[in-house]
């Protein structure tokens, strides 16, 4: 796990920073320069636009994890705040969100997810909206079991007894109490909304062009791959790479935490 | 015209013997029928529900009227025509001797069942070309049999260029018993071509057979399988690996997976012009491209031999609108002078910078290397003062966005349903033509307009010709839209299979055989 | 037993309603009018406003949404989806058509996975901690992290091109479904080693374990059985919820490997923009997930009485 973490950081901070450390801007194309194997000006070489592969490899990433991350983000808040919101209240609340649960839990997350971003066309935007919606109601569920168990708290009573309001408890006491269990979920999300983003960049749901971003550079490897094999290796082991980093942080995190719920670590 | 075979014939035949010692699936010599399985990317048949059953490039119907080498009309099931004085009325004259499928002499009775199934179905959808009577034959009045094999159609108004609307797909013959009351088929498609379809397994497979009693050359091989497989790749693969020996359709194979196969021995590559164009649309009317000035340095400051590079050389830089395939076509200059591109900008925008929104569809992307096109454009026409931002769209909003004209730039294709280009230009250099809408080209331009109603009420073809020839010099100089290149279709095959090429539209599946 | 499974069908009865609402909806926020794609699907013709029009009319967009729902719901309680805008064809037939060559994909992945899973999973549980018990757990976790396209571009690649031992696409014979099965099944192959893992180590540590050890019997065949009877309940359950779900992870493999599978159809609904197909995707796919989890449900429930309603849902 001490690797992976450090694996991890590397690359995130490498992407992250961009502008700062790569080579070249990704975009900078020179036809009389294409599909250049690695030399000293291009340690990666070039890819079909005579683009430095190295650069767009480093804002590839950039676009890659801050979207994955951005999306698993916004899928946990929408789902601790269903989730806590049912778990505390209980009663007609409890079952609004639960039948919501019940609802996109009974359904093929794969399958609506290429559905919806398939219909709303590519773009970030539709890939966000789709991976959220199809995401949000396993966070949900399992932070509202562990609401469910901390509301029965004595503790909990007694800071109501004392006069605590409702938005206190839950924002001081409870979701502070729920952040083990997520913290596991959101990671292990991560691995599979990282997948889940590439997969539909390969079926040409990905981001905009000229975005360099790791699935949309797999895709347009294909054509190429043959003669260049690293194009569609780079990003391809890149995208491994970080996957397999946060499933192994969110295995680490899992077996020290408590367990939350084993459903949760299906793929 | 170009037409080129890759690599040198004489090494591939010495190859060819070489494979054919070589490969695990050399041909058994006791084997009674050698199947030549070739793979397409759609579903070649889409059958019983449209409009032909299959695409023409399997051989299974023929039209009355087939393009020409010079892309021009040429009689298939036809042995001659002729035009009355005031060109409104056409008498036709049927081979003699063809027979359909099932064993029947081809009469201009069932030429006329056919027309009347058009006008029953019309429009009747197609992923080929959709099936229309008022758009394949505006003004007709009456088809008649006159006799066994002589029929006469009659049109309202003068059709000099007749045959040349009634190329392929326009014109296609089929059995009138082969329809149900609906106009669609209720069996096995019966034509009159070189193949028979035996069998077809919807999205996986279609089998055709040689026509033992077709009236012309017999086909080249008994027994043809073609197989559905979406993915270009996964096509290339199985080319290498064997499993089929042929590619074929639009988009057959994409020019730089084409290029990478023509590098092994064992393929061969054939490339011919297709009717397809490539066009940059513009969206005119109120928007900042209506001055024509703009389009001009557009045009100029776009290297059209850099972005023939992405298809691997298989594509013509071109300056015309018309395609280089249509026997009207004319040359016209092409001028790529990214400085005069800058001044003639810099007189438009001053010191300012521009935004545009160039549009691309995300069918296109499958089928040409529209991503990296649309990156390079970006890239050309920065230096220009244009800051272009890429939008790739699925089809439904491609459309819609282009048709409101909330766009500046689009990737767009044309082919051409048939020959004669007056539906072309009508549609696009009029400001309700049906393109210019669909496009929200707006252009409009009283010379052009009065060229148009010059070209439509002449009567003699070669002057008709003369006033296309100065339809086409006039969208250079204006750029209601500005073309880019002429498309080229690329086909590879296995060395094994002689007599495969490509052409206008579709290859010579007729034609094909072992090598032997 | 009747009870249960009653009141399981009255908990899928919601969801599946929520999926006809989804799909409807989908269809409604799409942008681009079907009505003109319909007209334009070679991308050469362009029709007038008029046959636009008519088009509309004719597939029923002109009336209002809630009449064009209930008309649309009537028709698929009745199994009619309606029927393609591009092909004209019936959008159930063409699923019925389809389901069996996508069922037979995922029954296949579903052996591979059980044959790697299974044994690999319950030998590093016996073995637990040990070197190999370390990597195997690293594969797992690799396994779940490959992207399976680009497994698939690998596979075809080594496997069919180069060493053609495998055909690269298409049906036939059960070697066609060696490498699609392959990449469909990683996922659930790693979730059923570390499943199994877990199974073996709850085993081991049982009193029936350390009693049979005591007794000095052939430890390895109690282990075995044991493990393998604690394991039924839960791989039943996750084979239920994931044979389900492998039908959306089959769409990339499927166009890859050129199988005319239910995924296949759907990505040319989606690229065609052809709503019938996909609202159809979207409630077939639904259905088939409601039912597989249900039959897996009432496996378990036979496996294992105990379990009472609510210990799992949907």
């Amino acid at each position: 796990m001490k690797v992976a973490v450090t694996v991890l950081a590397a690359i995130a901070a490498l992407c992250l920073a961009a502008p700062l450390v790569a080579p070249y801007a990704p975009d900078a194309i020179d036809m009389t320069d294409r599909l250049s194997g690695p030399s000293f000006e291009h340690w990666l070489g070039t890819d079909h636009l005579g683009r430095d592969l190295l650069s767009r490899l480093i804002w590839g990433g950039r676009s890659t994890i801050l979207l994955a991350l951005i999306t698993t983000l916004a899928t946990l808040a929408l789902g601790l705040l269903t989730g806590a919101l049912a778990g505390y209240f209980g009663g007609l609340v409890d079952d609004g969100i639960e039948g919501l649960v019940l609802l996109f839990q009974g359904l093929p997350g794969l399958s609506f997810m290429l559905a919806i971003a398939g219909t709303l066309g590519p773009g970030a935007l539709s890939i966000f909206i789709a991976v959220v919606i199809t995401s949000w109601a396993d966070f949900a569920r399992v932070v509202r079991a562990e609401t469910l168990r901390l509301r029965e708290a004595p503790w909990v009573e007694g800071l109501r007894a004392l006069g605590a309001g409702h938005g206190r408890v839950l924002a001081l006491h409870i979701v502070p109490n729920l952040l083990g269990p997520v913290l596991v979920l959101f990671t292990l999300r991560l691995g599979r909304i990282v997948l889940a983003i590439a997969a539909l960049s390969f079926l040409g749901l990905g981001l905009q062009p000229p975005n360099a971003e790791w699935g949309v550079m797999i895709n347009d490897a294909r054509a190429y791959y043959r003669g260049a094999p690293i194009l569609m290796l780079a990003p391809g082991l890149c995208i491994l790479t970080v996957a397999l980093c946060v499933n192994l942080i969110g295995d680490g995190l899992r077996d020290r935490l408590a367990e939350p719920d084993g459903r949760e670590v299906l793929p | 015209m170009f037409n080129t075979i890759l690599p040198h014939r004489l090494t591939a035949a010495a190859l060819a013997a070489l494979v054919a010692l070589a490969a695990p699936i050399a041909p058994d010599a006791n084997a009674q029928t050698r199947e030549m399985v070739m793979a397409a990317p759609r579903d070649l048949a889409p059958g019983a529900e449209d409009a032909y059953y299959v695409s023409s490039i399997l051989y299974v119907w023929e039209p009355l009227v087939q393009f020409g080498p010079d892309g021009g009309p040429v009689p298939q099931l036809l042995s001659g025509w002729e035009m009355s004085e005031d060109a409104t009325r056409w008498t036709f004259t049927l081979r003699d001797g063809v027979t359909w499928h099932n064993g029947d002499a081809l009469t201009a009775e069932h030429v006329v069942g056919t027309f009347e199934r058009i006008i029953q179905v019309s429009p009747k959808r197609s992923p080929f070309y959709s099936m229309h009577i008022d758009r394949a034959y505006p003004g007709l009045v009456a088809i008649e049999a006159q006799d066994a094999l002589t029929f006469t159609m009659e049109f309202d108004s003068p059709r000099p260029t007749l045959p040349h609307q009634m190329v392929n797909f326009s014109s296609a013959v089929f059995h009138p018993d082969n329809f149900d009351a609906d106009g669609n088929f209720n069996d096995l498609v019966i034509g009159t071509g070189p193949f028979r379809l035996v069998s077809h397994t919807p999205d996986q497979e279609l089998v055709l057979e040689r026509f033992e009693e077709y009236w012309g050359t017999p086909a080249g091989t008994e027994r043809v399988v073609v197989r559905t497989i979406p993915d270009a790749d996964t096509r290339a693969a199985a080319l290498r690996a064997e499993e089929i020996v042929g590619v074929m359709d639009l988009g057959a194979m994409p020019p730089e997976q084409a290029a990478s196969l023509a590098e092994d021995d064992r393929f061969e590559l054939n490339a011919h012009p297709s009717s397809i164009s490539h066009f940059l649309h513009v969206s005119g009317g109120d928007g900042p491209l209506s001055d024509m000035r703009l389009r001009q340095a557009i045009s100029m400051a776009i290297d059209r031999e850099a972005i023939v590079q992405l298809y691997r050389g298989f594509t013509t830089p071109t300056a015309n609108f018309l395609n280089v395939n249509n026997p009207f076509h004319i040359d016209v200059p092409l001028v790529h002078d990214p400085e005069a591109a800058a001044d003639l900008a810099a007189e438009v925008l001053g010191a300012e910078r521009m935004d545009i929104r160039l549009i691309i569809p995300s069918w296109g992307v499958a089928r040409y290397p529209y991503r990296a096109q649309a990156e390079l454009i970006q890239f050309m026409l920065q230096p220009i003062g244009l800051d272009v931002t890429i939008q790739l769209l699925d089809r439904a909003a491609f459309n819609e966005v282009r048709q409101s004209g909330d766009y500046d730039l689009s990737l767009s294709t044309l082919g051409l349903p048939n020959a004669d280009p007056i539906t072309v230009f009508r549609d696009y250099f009029t400001r309700d033509g049906a393109m210019s809408v669909r496009n929200a080209i707006g252009y409009e331009n009283p010379d052009m307009t009065a060229l148009l109603e010059a070209a439509l009420a002449e009567r003699d073809l070669d002057l008709r010709a003369g006033i296309y020839a100065d339809i086409q010099r006039l969208a250079a100089t204006e750029l209601p839209t500005i073309p880019l290149m002429n498309d080229t279709t690329v086909i590879v095959h296995h060395v094994d299979v002689v007599g495969y090429r490509q052409t206008i539209y579709g290859g010579t599946l007729n034609t094909a055989a072992w090598a032997d | 037993m009747a009870a249960y499974v009653l009141r399981r069908l009255l908990l899928a009865a919601p969801v599946l309603f929520g999926a006809t609402l989804i799909a409807f909806t989908l269809g409604v926020v799409a942008p681009g009018d079907p009505a003109a794609g319909a007209l334009m699907q070679s991308g050469f013709d362009a029709p007038t406003q008029a046959e636009i029009a008519a088009m509309r009319t004719e597939l029923g967009l002109d009336r209002p949404l809630p009449v064009q729902y209930v008309s649309w719901l009537g028709n698929v309680l009745t199994g009619d989806f309606g029927t393609s805008i591009y092909t004209d064809r019936s959008v159930s037939e063409e699923f019925a058509r389809r389901l069996p060559t996508t069922l037979a994909l995922a029954a296949s992945a579903l052996v591979l996975a059980i044959l790697i899973g299974l044994p690999s999973g319950l030998a590093m549980g016996y073995w637990a901690q040990s070197f190999g018990d370390r990597a195997g757990r690293v594969v797992a976790l690799a396994l779940l992290s490959v992207p399976g396209f680009w497994l698939a571009l690998m596979l075809i690649l080594v496997f069919a091109e180069t060493l053609r031992w495998l055909p690269t696409s298409g049906l036939g014979s059960w070697r066609h479904m060696i490498l699609p099965a392959l990449v469909l099944s990683t996922g659930m192959a790693a979730l059923l080693m570390r499943l199994s893992r877990a199974v073996m180590l709850e085993a081991l540590a049982g009193a029936h374990i350390t009693a049979a050890r005591a007794r000095g019997l052939a430890e390895i065949r109690v282990v075995l059985i044991h493990a393998l009877k604690g394991a039924a309940a839960p791989l039943i359950t996750v084979i239920g919820g994931y044979f389900g779900a492998i039908l959306g992870g089959s769409v990339i493999v499927e166009v890859i490997f050129a199988i005319p599978g239910i995924g296949q159809y759907a990505v040319e609904g989606i690229f065609r923009r052809d709503y019938p197909v996909i609202q159809g995707y979207v409630l077939f796919t639904a259905a088939v997930y409601v039912v597989f989890n249900l039959a897996a449900d009432v496996a378990c429930f036979v496996v294992n009485p105990q379990l009472r309603l609510g210990a799992r849902v949907a």
